[in-house]
């Protein structure tokens, strides 16, 4: 099995010296051509209309409304690394090509695949529309060069829609015929990747030029190699390929453009970044932990029982003031070791961190270890076993975090210890508020509702829970949906604008669940009850994650019935058998796989794949497709089904202490084909963060 | 009693003028706070005066004072652990200074906390076992979790005797650098050596923050 080794970030940053004092943001600073110092209409790093070579920083997440001459580019786009960069947009174009108003939602890609030298440009390639209806289908390669650190010029060759002004025949024609003509694009209901078309058909070029005239000024004109073929005449009147605009920096995050664009009309741009490897508060602002007590300071009786309501006792208050909830304990000879559930942190090792801490104050110095299992619901994930000599001799050391996790032993959990009496039954229940949006309707692409939500949660026994959600709408405008679905494939996700007509109280969920560990790096789940908004039955789930391995492999088989439109407890008749195989890699410590083949609640045959970024303090970017037997015609637009997956740690945003996540998925469009049923608690999410190859990332938050 | 004006005089940064002035209850003012806002690469603010008030407040008989121009915020801290040398100061709203023999070598509580720093080279400097320059690391949080470390290269040079809340006090000047950051702490000591007083810095954000002994 592969085991992730722990890499010492000390010894890298050691030697690049003071890597923080420069955290300092904005371009003013000299930069290779390398950063991008914008997005450009597409949301893409680039001028204006046109795309530059640079990159925006690693990680950032970029957010441009564009509109102009009654167009309106709404987009997202992800530094997914230090080259590649990806974009999604959704635009609409008035009175396209003499019709209606054109609604098209379209992805684009870029990697920058030659750094800036001395005398040679940065250089990247790009593809905008990779799967829409090819509206904005353009491919293009640019070169950016610093001429000044404040100046900075760029030129590329467009193809398709970025080569039909002033275009010439394409000079990749030597390649093979193939490239001398643009061919037809495939398949009627878009969403399908036309790699075919790529490169080809009349080439033509495009310049620009942006000058960084102070720290928040910045000045661009462009020469465009578009010449709006489709939108010339009917959407507006296209009358020179020169554009100039000037971008002014509001903040750090944010920033407005205004241009004068195609010798036409206004344009404006508004643009927010925002980067999950930055904030305004990295450590935190919660409470300090307890300091360390070392063995000389502590006052406990120099003996123990090891009688578990004894232990209770004397543990209990101490980790329930850090937010922790001890579910076990057992004094093992001179090893204290103690299971808890950890409800407060975000990052595993600082529940870790603080247990060690309260241990510390009050085990008897007969004892020099210290075993912390973190458990969910009640199943015991992985034990950190560290001496108490090392936590009394590095919580103020330079590079206490690394000594510590370099001394720690972490394994996966042994069987159950003790049950710490008074610790079942559980409740807990909590109030906040819900936020479901519903987007890209043509009716009104943003629709959302608002309202309160109410969650309850009561655990019997170990891994016995109960639990249930109900929802209540405050304001919104979801019912107002009207789009009867025409899917020929039984409507288990179209008629979703069904379920949100009521004002009245809904019951988003109401389930009984019961986790268990069949064996060793085994987990296992059964749920039964109203799963989800649309249906209810029974899910079971089996998962093998060994705790130091890059993979794990899940099996789920569930046995569900539609619900009825109320989300209360009517249910439909259309019942159906799904699951799946799963299995689950990290590449790096960042990126992460998913594989799931099997059948989906359609009763189509098929798979999803896919990528994400996981940040070590939560954030989660990715992406996904599936493609099932169901064909693109009986899929209907988008022809498979794919979209984006965000999560957003609320910890990040406020410094405050919480596991509360934010946490959504974005389709461009929801059809029946290749539909996964929500249920809670699936294992991998679960399981993976309590485990080494996972919080070995945020092991620094141990002395936090 | 000792009086609470130690973080005040602290921050006076060198007004050695405005020292005689001190009394229980004090208004100090001047151009710029110490440290103040991001960034500071160039946090030398030596001589320069701070805008801090500081509050008459009833002295414990223990405490430390501490005195943080960048978040307008001064408080007494109590004696919250002790862990070998180093003494874990609290604050009524959990948030926390270690002090190792006078040297600020953590907090927790801040947003842009000083997870840990090493104290040694700073109290052998001090004690004249060590001359020359001499390093130190500071270890702090990045926002996806990861350690980030400043290197500093640090050099002590005595500033002379100043009287500091009606005490004698022996100033030290520890100037450190890398090449993009430049801070000088001051510690004072008294005759027997320990640090009574000092000012040093603890973060890119919360910049350099004063403390005072109170005994």
């Amino acid at each position: 099995m592969l085991v992730r080794p722990y890499r010492s970030r000390f010894l890298f940053l050691a030697m690049a010296s003071s890597a923080l004092a420069g955290v300092g943001f904005g371009p003013a600073c000299a930069q290779s051509a390398d950063r991008a110092w914008g997005y450009n209409s597409y949301g893409i790093p680039g001028l204006i209309d046109m795309p530059v070579a640079g990159s925006r920083e690693d990680a950032e997440l970029g957010f441009n409304v564009f509109t102009f001459a009654g167009q309106t580019r709404v987009s997202a786009a992800f530094q997914i690394t230090p080259r590649l960069s990806a974009g999604f947009r959704y635009s609409t174009i008035k009175n396209y090509m003499g019709g209606d108003t054109l609604y098209d939602r379209s992805f684009s890609i870029q990697y920058r695949f030659l750094d800036e030298g001395r005398l040679r440009p940065a250089m990247a390639i790009g593809i905008n529309d990779m799967t829409g209806t090819g509206v904005y289908s353009g491919e293009y390669v640019v070169a950016t060069k610093s001429v000044t650190p404040k100046l900075r010029a760029t030129a590329g060759i467009g193809w398709g829609r970025l080569g039909s002004n002033g275009g010439f025949d394409n000079p990749l024609g030597v390649l093979g015929d193939h490239f001398k003509t643009r061919g037809e694009r495939t398949g009627a209901q878009g969403g399908t990747f036309q790699p075919q078309q790529w490169f080809t058909g009349d080439a033509a070029l495009f310049a620009g030029v942006e000058w960084q005239a102070t720290d928040r000024l910045r000045l661009m004109a462009e020469y465009s190699s578009d010449a709006y073929t489709r939108e010339d005449g009917p959407t507006f009147d296209r009358k020179s390929p020169i554009n100039i605009a000037a971008q002014y920096k509001l903040s750090d995050n944010a920033s407005i453009t205004a241009g004068y664009l195609y010798g036409t009309d206004l344009s404006v741009q508004l643009s927010y970044a925002l980067n999950p490897k930055h904030n305004a508060h990295p450590s935190g602002l919660n409470d300090a932990p307890p300091p360390v007590v070392p063995r000389a300071g502590v006052k406990a009786a120099q003996s123990w029982t090891n009688d578990p309501a004894y232990l209770a006792a004397k543990l209990r208050p101490g980790l329930a003031q850090q937010g922790l909830v001890l579910e076990g304990a057992k004094l093992n000879g001179s090893t204290l070791a103690i299971q808890i559930r950890n409800d407060r942190y975000n990052a595993p090792p600082e529940a870790i961190g603080r247990a060690a801490r309260v241990l510390s104050a009050q085990a008897p110095a007969s004892v020099d270890r210290f075993a912390i299992t973190l458990s969910e619901n009640s199943q015991p994930v992985s034990t950190t076993t560290i001496r108490r000599d090392d936590l009394e001799a590095y919580e103020f050391h330079p590079v206490g975090g690394e000594l510590m996790r370099a001394h720690a032993q972490i394994d996966g959990a042994p069987a159950h210890l003790p049950v710490a009496p008074g610790t079942y039954p559980r409740f807990s229940w909590n109030v906040g508020p819900y936020l479901r949006p519903g987007l890209f309707d043509p009716d009104d692409p943003m629709r959302a509702d608002l309202g309160v939500s109410v969650n309850a949660q009561y655990e019997i026994a170990p891994g016995l829970l109960l639990s249930g959600r109900v929802n209540q709408k405050v304001i919104g405008n979801l019912n107002q949906a009207n789009r009867p679905s025409d899917s020929v494939l039984p409507h288990v996700r179209s008629d979703a604008w069904l379920y949100y007509k009521n004002s009245g109280p809904t019951v988003p969920e109401l389930t009984g669940a019961y986790f268990f560990r069949p064996g060793r790096d085994l987990f296992g789940r059964v749920t039964a009850g109203y799963l989800e908004p649309m249906f209810a039955g029974v899910s079971t789930e089996l998962l093998w994650a060994p705790e130091h391995s890059r993979l794990a492999l899940g099996a789920e088989l569930n046995r569900v019935r539609q619900r009825g439109y109320d989300q209360r407890f009517d249910l439909r008749d259309y019942e159906v058998t799904t699951g799946h195989l799963s299995a689950y890699y990290q590449f790096t410590d960042q990126f992460y796989t998913q594989l799931d083949v099997g059948r989906y609640l359609a009763g189509d045959w098929g798979a999803t794949l896919s990528f994400s970024r996981v940040f070590d303090n939560g954030w989660k970017v990715g992406v996904y497709a599936t493609k099932t037997d169901v064909s693109s015609a009986d899929f209907g637009e988008g022809s498979f089904d794919k979209g984006f997956m965000i999560t957003i740690p609320l910890h990040w945003a406020t410094g405050q202490t919480t596991k509360q996540r934010y946490s959504t998925v974005i389709q461009p469009i929801v059809r029946d084909g290749g539909a996964r049923l929500g249920v809670s608690n699936r294992l991998y999410g679960m399981v993976r963060e309590d485990q080494p190859a996972s919080f070995d990332g945020n092991w620094e938050r141990f002395w936090r | 009693m000792r009086s609470l004006v130690f973080g005040a005089a602290l921050l006076a940064l060198g007004g050695c003028a405005q020292l005689e002035n001190l009394s229980n209850t004090v208004t100090l003012s001047g151009s710029r706070s110490a440290g103040q806002g991001a960034a500071a690469p160039t946090a030398t603010a030596q001589g320069e005066g701070v805008g801090v008030k500081v509050v008459t407040q009833t002295a414990p008989a223990r405490g430390l004072e501490v005195v943080i121009p960048s978040r307008d915020a001064n408080a007494i801290l109590s004696l919250a652990g002790r862990n070998g040398t180093v003494e874990t100061w609290r604050t009524d709203d959990d948030i926390t200074v270690s002090v190792d023999r006078g040297v600020v070598v953590a907090t927790r509580g801040l947003g842009d906390d000083l997870m840990a720093a090493d104290s040694g080279p700073t109290l052998a400097a001090l004690r004249g076992t060590k001359i020359g320059a001499y390093r130190r690391t500071y270890r702090f949080l990045t926002a996806d979790n990861h350690s980030d470390y400043v290197l500093l290269g640090c050099e002590m040079t005595t500033a002379g005797n100043e009287t500091l809340a009606g005490q004698n006090l022996l100033r030290h000047e520890e100037k450190c650098s890398n090449p993009k950051m430049t801070v000088t702490n001051i510690y004072w000591t008294n005759k027997k050596g320990r640090i009574q007083a000092g000012r040093q810095w603890v973060s890119p954000t919360v910049g350099q923050i004063a403390i005072g002994v109170l005994n």
